[in-house]
């Protein structure tokens, strides 16, 4: 269970988060939403401390998280932004890309895995065999997504992944999430499109977070 | 050995002369170069004087430990001069730049070694010389790869979280910022390699043939420095980024802006 703590970040004389506190438990689906620069996305940096909080802490199942155990909290976690990361080599190659680290050593690719959730998003698994840049922008973003959703993460943060999606692959990429239930999900987002599909929102604004009930 | 035949102050004076012309070009367009032009010309021959003297000291004297001392004082002017372009802190860099030219500058001594004897390599007439080349450039891609690697992972924080959380370890989530800074910082000298003696005919080789070798000995000495810098521009780039990585980090994994001069 993740939790934010009475945080407070301070940036520059300015407030960026204050006094938040916030659960996410199991299986909780919380849409982030808010004006921009209202902290949401330093809200989900400080929640894998990239971001140094300046009160308060943020606490793994009550306890707080040191830099000692560091490796073990960012590893409970999966991570995914607005834009793919830059890579070289084709489509199949990007989505086996963290089987190369040390640390998945132990874990394989499971190829039919990978054409389902290709096909669950509206990408044809033909395209795996393609140089990943000669795809188009939303195509290496679902790609992106995937890769990330091959880890067996139990808590999902998630930073506007679908503002570069059209609106089709954008309900087939929320409902790949929505119909999760095992996975926790902190989504940011600008869309209302998360909100119908169930998601629980959470407002941040000028630092402040607001529960909608 | 025919002397190269030395031309005279006066003479040199005259041939200064034609920077007339940059001049007139600049005030055509208003362009407001002239004084920076002046400058830095009349800054070169005040330092290539003083080198000369330098050097024709140093060739006298021809003492290993006085070579190696002017060896190891180029590679320290190199790294200041590496680490002010790039825009790096000096305290934080220091320790990451100078041990990666260090290395480096013992690596391409050793493999010199390969091609002649010790009594030679370590005479001033070939160890400054040869060095000074090899050193004076490196440094452009050291600038582009440091310069690169620190201002992408700057912009591209979210990349190296992405990096992170899919397991990545510190060494796996810089690698891509690593390969994008090495490309381009050697990337561009493996295409000038291959131009090489028909668009441009090499500094050193034109400067022992004027000095009267014969164009057969000139080439397999421009054969060698050729290899010998794009070697050490690649092993130094690679060293220093790899360096100076392990300094810019906190213990969160968050990169340190104090590894940047302020910048305005």
């Amino acid at each position: 269970m993740l939790e934010f703590h009475d945080v407070t970040v301070r940036r520059a004389g300015r407030v960026i988060l204050d006094k938040v506190s916030l659960t996410v438990a199991p299986g909780d689906h919380l849409a982030l939403t808010g004006p921009s620069g209202g902290g949401k996305s330093t809200l989900l940096k400080a929640a894998l401390l990239f971001e140094p909080v300046d009160e308060g802490a943020i606490l793994w199942d009550g306890v707080e998280v040191t830099p000692a155990d560091l490796a073990a909290h960012r590893s409970r976690f999966l991570y995914i932004g607005q834009k793919p990361l830059p890579f070289d080599g084709t489509a199949v190659e990007y989505l086996d890309l963290p089987f190369t680290f040390a640390a998945n050593r132990h874990l394989q690719a499971d190829r039919t895995d990978q054409d389902r959730l290709m096909e669950a998003v509206g990408l044809d698994p033909d395209l795996k065999k393609n140089p990943f840049t000669r795809l188009s922008g939303g195509e290496q973003q679902r790609l992106t997504i995937i890769q990330g959703l091959q880890l067996a993460r139990g808590f999902c943060l998630l930073d506007e992944i679908t503002s570069s999606l059209d609106l089709d692959s954008m309900r087939a990429v929320i409902r790949l999430f929505s119909e999760d239930t095992d996975r926790a999900v902190l989504a940011v987002t600008h869309n209302q499109e998360w909100l119908d599909a169930g998601f629980a929102e959470v407002r941040l604004e000028s630092g402040t977070l607001w529960r909608q009930e | 050995m025919n002397e190269t035949m030395a031309i005279s102050i006066p003479s040199l004076v005259m041939f200064s002369f034609i920077l007339v012309l940059p001049v007139l070009i600049f005030r055509h367009l208003r362009l407001r170069l002239t004084r920076d032009l002046l400058i830095s010309m009349a800054r070169m021959a005040v330092q290539l004087a003083l080198v000369a003297v330098y050097l024709e000291y140093i060739f006298r004297l021809d003492m290993l430990l006085v070579n190696v001392a002017w060896v190891l004082v180029m590679i320290v002017v190199a790294t200041g001069s590496i680490l002010r372009q790039s825009l790096l802190s000096w305290q934080k860099c220091l320790w990451a730049v100078l041990p990666a030219h260090l290395l480096t500058s013992l690596m391409i001594l050793f493999c010199f070694l390969l091609v002649f004897d010790f009594a030679t390599i370590s005479s001033a007439r070939y160890l400054v010389p040869l060095m000074g080349m090899v050193l004076g450039n490196i440094l452009r891609s050291n600038v582009v790869a440091l310069d690169r690697f620190f201002s992408e992972l700057r912009a591209s924080e979210e990349v190296r979280i992405q990096y992170l959380t899919l397991g990545a370890n510190g060494t796996e989530a810089v690698r891509p910022f690593l390969r994008n800074a090495l490309r381009a910082a050697v990337g561009p000298q493996i295409g000038t390699v291959a131009t090489m003696g028909i668009v441009s005919l090499p500094g050193m080789m034109t400067g022992q043939i004027l000095g009267g070798s014969s164009p057969a000995v000139a080439i397999v000495y421009q054969i060698m420095i050729m290899i010998a810098i794009f070697t050490a521009a690649t092993v130094s780039s690679f060293l220093a980024m790899h360096f100076a990585r392990k300094a810019a980090f906190d213990p969160f994994g968050r990169l340190d802006e104090g590894i940047f001069l302020q910048r305005p």
